[in-house]
C-alpha cells in the first residue's frame, strides 16, 4: 500500500507561481511579534505568498516556544529545571540537542577563561537580580554563592549523554546564550522553508539576518549609544550574519553611591564595572549572544586579544571614554 | 470538605489536602532501592518522524531506560531529522513492516498520519510488539472494532494512546477534585481550541503537498476534531465519567479557502447518557481563547488548559444557598467587612511542587515516589512535561508489565467522539452512538400536556 498516492492532486496555485517566477517577486513583507523567554521576539520575512509566509513564520515561532518550554529555568517542568533539581544527586540524561548546547557553553567558558558561565545563577540570586531589581549583598553571601558557581563543576558524559554537578546548590541558566540560539533555530526553520530574506530579533539584544531585504544590500542595524538612547554609536550592515548587544544600562541598581549592573564577573562574584555596552557581530546568534556578555566581562584589552585570535568576529566596545570597534571581519 | 464557603486561605488548605490525596502517599516504603528490573532497558522503534514524532523523540531521548534501535519514515528528510533528534545509531527504515521484523525491538511508537494508525497498530501487535499510538487512535468505525479485537488478542502487550492530559499532574488533580465532590454534580463542559493561522506546513516541493499537509485532506485526516478536539473530548469523557450518547454539529470551510478539504471551524454539542452536555468549538481565525476546558458543576467550576508544559487550572465556587434542618440555635458575629474578592475571583490550583532546595529527606521521598510509580501505585513523581510523563510511563509499562493509563478503551471512546461528530457535521443530523441507535428517546424527558 502506498500511503500517499502521488502525484499531488492539488497544486497550490500561488506556490506554483512562486517556483515559476523564482526570486524576482518579493512583494509581501510579514512582521510578527510574540512573547517568549521573558522578552519579545520579532520576525520580519519577505516572500510572494502571504499564506506560505505565515506558515513559515508560525513554524519559526513554534521552534522558539519549544526551546522556551524545554530550557527555561523559570518553568518548573523544563529540562533545565529538572537538571537543577537533580544533577547534584545523580547524572541526569538529556536529549542530544541540549547536550550539544551544554557542550558549546562549556567550550565558550574554556575559551573565555570563565568569563562566560552558565552557572552564574546563584550570584544573580544573592544580588537580587533573579526576579528582582537588585540589592547589595554581604561579602559572606557572595562567597557562599561562589561555592555553587563554576563551569568546571559541570560534568558532561558523552557516553551516557548525562549532566551532573560537582557541588550542591548549582543552577544552570542559559539566559546568556539561549535567546541567540533560539533565533538561530528559528532562522533555520525559515531557511528550510525557502525564505531568503528575513530578520529575527530577540528583544533588541540579539538579531539574526537571513539575506537582505528586497532591493537592498543588507539589513541596516543602528547600535544604540549607551549614554544617549536617541543617538547611534555605530551602524552595521547585516547580511547572513548576527549581532548581539550587552549593556549595563539595561538593568542596574544604585547603592552607597555606586551603580551596580546586572552583568557579573563569575570569577569574582561582583558586577562588572566600567563597561557601558558591547555589541558583537558574528556568524550566528548563539555565538554573538554568548560573546557579547563574555567580552563585557573580559574588559577591553582582553576582548581585543580574544578577537585577534578569532577573526570574523567584531565588537563595538563602549566605555566612559567612548566607543571603539575591535576585531576584524573575514 | 466542600460544605463551607471557600476563602483563599481555606481553599489553599483544601487544595493542599487534594494534593496530599493525589500526590503524597504515605511513605511507608520498606526499601527505597527496590525498583523492579532497575537495569532493564526497553528497545523501541518509531514509525513516523514528522513534527509530532520529533516531539516524542525529544522526550524519549531523556528516558534513562529506553533505547531507540530503529526509525521509519517514507520522507527521507524527516527520517534524517529523526535520527539526529534521538541520537545514537538507530537503523533507518522506509517500510515499517521490515522494521517490525526486528527481533531486538520490544515496542513501537506510531506517529504517522491518522489513516495509517489502525493497520500499523494491528501489524505491530501481531508482530509481538508493545504499541504506543498517537491520538486519535483510529480513523473509522470499523477500525475501532479491528483495533479492540487486536488488543484483546494480545492481552499481554501494551497498547497506549497519546492523550497526554491523562499524564498531567494538573489534570489528574482536577479530576480528583471532581471525584471528591469539588464541583458537585458535573452538568456541562465547554471546551475550545482556538487558533489564528492557516494550520499549514510549508512545502517546498508541490509534489509533497498531500504528504506533508495530510491534515488538510479527508482521505487521511479527521480535521480539527481529530487533531485538536480529541484531546478535549477525552477530558470531557474523563470528567463526566462516560462516553457521549449523541452529537450534533456544524462545520465549514469559511475562512481558509485554499484547497483544504477539512473544516476550518467546527462547533459541536455532545450529549451524555446522564443529560450532561459538552459544547465544543475549534476555529482557526481567532486565538484569543486558546485551548481550555471549562468543567461546570452545580457547586463549582474548573477551567483547565495545557498551553505550555505547566498548564493552568482555576477553580470557582458557586454561591449556592445552603440548606440544613431547622432547629439549631441561631448565633451570629459582627465584624469587619469581608472582601467579596475571595469568592468572586478564581483560585488557582496547582499540582504538587518540588521545592528547588530539597532537603535530604525530601530527596529520599522523591526516590520513594519513583519506586511507587514503577509499581503503578502512584502516578507521577514531580512536575515534568506531560508528554515526557506519557513516554516514560509507556516504557515503564513495557518494562514492568504495567497497564497504561490511556488504554485502548479510552482511545476507542475518544476516536468515536471524532468519528461521530464529523459524521454529524457532514450529514447535518444528530448522530447517536450505536448502543443508543435503537433507543433515541431523551433520558428523563418530561411530557408536555397539550392545552
Amino acid at each position: 500500500m502506498k500511503p500517499f498516492p502521488g502525484p499531488a492532486k492539488t497544486l497550490l496555485p500561488a506556490l506554483a507561481l512562486l517556483i515559476a517566477a523564482g526570486p524576482l517577486l518579493s512583494e509581501i513583507r510579514l512582521e510578527q511579534t510574540r512573547a517568549a523567554m521573558g522578552t519579545q521576539f520579532t520576525i520580519v520575512a519577505y516572500g510572494d505568498d502571504e499564506s506560505y509566509l505565515q506558515s513559515a513564520v508560525s513554524a519559526a515561532f513554534d521552534e522558539i516556544f519549544r526551546l522556551d518550554r524545554e530550557w527555561s529555568d523559570y518553568i518548573e517542568e523544563s529540562d533545565i529545571s529538572f537538571i537543577n533539581r537533580h544533577a547534584a544527586e545523580e547524572p541526569v540524561k538529556v536529549d542530544p540537542e541540549l547536550f550539544r548546547m551544554l557542550s558549546t557553553c562549556l567550550e565558550y567558558s574554556r575559551e573565555t577563561g570563565g568569563a562566560f558561565d552558565i552557572t552564574v545563577g546563584p550570584l544573580l540570586r544573592v544580588w537580587g537580580f533573579y526576579r528582582g531589581t537588585g540589592r547589595l549583598p554581604k561579602s559572606e553571601e557572595i562567597k557562599a554563592a561562589l561555592g555553587a558557581v563554576g563551569w568546571q563543576k559541570v560534568r558532561l558524559d558523552p557516553r551516557s549523554r548525562t549532566v551532573s554537578f560537582a557541588a550542591a546548590g548549582m543552577k544552570l541558566d542559559l539566559g546568556g546564550i539561549g535567546k541567540g540560539y533560539a533565533i538561530d533555530r528559528a532562522a533555520a526553520v525559515l531557511r528550510e522553508a525557502g525564505v531568503t530574506a528575513a530578520l529575527l530579533l530577540s528583544g533588541t539584544s540579539s538579531i539574526v539576518a537571513i539575506g537582505a531585504p528586497p532591493g537592498q544590500e543588507a539589513w541596516t542595524v543602528n547600535i544604540r549609544d549607551p549614554k544617549d538612547a536617541h543617538k547611534s554609536a555605530g551602524q552595521v550592515m547585516l547580511k547572513d550574519a548576527s549581532l548581539s548587544a550587552s549593556g549595563s544600562y539595561e538593568k542596574f541598581f544604585k547603592a552607597d553611591g555606586k551603580t551596580y549592573s546586572h552583568i557579573f564577573d563569575p570569577r569574582t562574584g561582583y558586577p562588572v564595572q566600567g563597561v557601558l555596552s558591547v555589541t558583537v557581530v558574528g556568524s550566528s546568534g548563539t555565538e554573538t549572544d554568548a560573546l557579547s556578555t563574555s567580552l563585557f566581562v573580559l574588559g577591553k584589552e582582553e576582548s581585543a586579544y580574544y578577537l585577534r585570535k578569532h577573526p570574523g568576529i567584531r565588537a563595538l566596545y563602549c566605555t566612559e571614554a567612548g566607543c571603539e570597534w575591535l576585531g576584524r571581519a573575514h | 470538605m466542600f460544605d463551607y464557603d471557600v476563602t483563599r486561605r481555606e481553599f489553599a488548605k483544601t487544595v493542599a489536602t487534594f494534593a496530599a490525596l493525589v500526590g503524597m502517599p504515605k511513605l511507608e516504603v520498606p526499601d527505597l532501592l527496590a525498583a523492579p528490573n532497575a537495569n532493564g532497558t526497553v528497545s523501541w522503534g518509531m514509525v513516523g518522524t514528522g513534527s509530532r514524532g520529533m516531539e516524542l523523540l525529544r522526550h524519549l531521548s531523556k528516558v534513562p531506560f529506553g533505547r531507540c534501535v530503529a526509525l521509519c519514515d517514507i520522507y527521507p528528510v524527516n527520517l534524517k531529522k529523526g535520527v539526529e533528534t534521538i541520537g545514537g545509531d538507530p537503523a533507518p527504515y522506509e517500510d515499517y513492516r521490515k522494521m517490525l521484523e526486528r527481533k531486538d525491538m520490544d515496542a513501537v511508537l506510531i506517529a504517522t498520519p491518522l489513516h495509517l494508525h489502525a493497520s500499523m497498530i494491528v501489524d505491530a501487535l501481531s508482530a509481538g510488539k508493545h504499541v504506543f499510538v498517537e491520538k486519535t487512535m483510529v480513523f473509522t468505525e470499523e477500525e475501532v472494532r479491528a483495533v479492540k479485537e487486536g488488543a484483546a488478542a494480545h492481552p499481554k502487550q501494551v497498547l497506549q494512546v497519546g492523550l497526554q492530559r491523562r499524564y498531567s499532574l494538573l489534570y489528574r488533580l482536577a479530576m480528583e477534585m471532581i471525584r471528591k465532590g469539588g464541583l458537585g454534580k458535573v452538568t456541562h463542559v465547554r471546551a475550545q481550541w482556538h487558533r489564528n493561522g492557516n494550520w499549514r506546513r510549508t512545502v517546498t516541493d508541490p509534489k509533497l503537498e498531500r504528504q506533508i499537509n495530510w491534515r488538510m485532506y479527508r482521505e487521511y485526516s479527521g480535521g480539527l476534531m481529530a487533531e485538536l478536539g480529541s484531546h478535549q473530548t477525552d477530558v470531557a469523557n474523563w470528567a463526566i465519567g462516560s462516553e457521549p450518547r449523541s452529537v450534533i454539529g456544524i462545520g465549514g470551510i469559511d475562512y481558509w479557502k485554499d484547497g483544504r478539504e477539512i473544516y476550518d471551524n467546527v462547533q459541536c454539542i455532545f450529549e451524555y447518557p446522564g443529560g450532561q452536555k459538552l459544547v465544543y468549538s475549534s476555529i482557526t481565525s481567532n486565538a484569543h481563547f486558546g485551548p481550555t476546558e471549562q468543567i461546570m458543576g452545580d457547586e463549582g467550576t474548573l477551567e483547565l488548559g495545557l498551553d505550555g508544559p505547566t498548564g493552568k487550572g482555576m477553580y470557582w465556587r458557586e454561591a449556592r444557598a445552603k440548606v440544613t434542618q431547622a432547629g439549631s440555635k441561631e448565633q451570629w458575629w459582627e465584624g469587619a467587612t469581608v472582601s467579596a474578592e475571595a469568592q468572586q475571583k478564581g483560585v488557582p490550583i496547582f499540582p504538587e511542587r518540588i521545592s528547588p532546595d530539597q532537603s535530604f529527606l525530601q530527596r529520599e521521598m522523591t526516590y520513594a515516589k519513583r519506586w511507587l510509580v514503577s509499581r503503578g501505585w502512584y502516578d507521577l513523581k514531580e512536575p515534568r512535561d506531560p508528554v515526557y510523563n506519557q513516554m516514560e510511563h509507556f516504557l515503564l509499562c513495557v518494562r514492568d508489565g504495567l497497564k497504561p493509563v490511556a488504554d485502548v478503551n479510552i482511545g476507542a471512546s475518544d476516536a468515536e467522539c471524532v468519528i461521530y461528530s464529523n459524521r454529524a457535521m457532514d450529514e447535518t443530523r444528530r448522530v447517536y452512538w450505536p448502543q443508543y441507535e435503537n433507543n433515541k428517546q431523551e433520558p428523563a424527558k418530561t411530557k408536555v400536556k397539550k392545552a
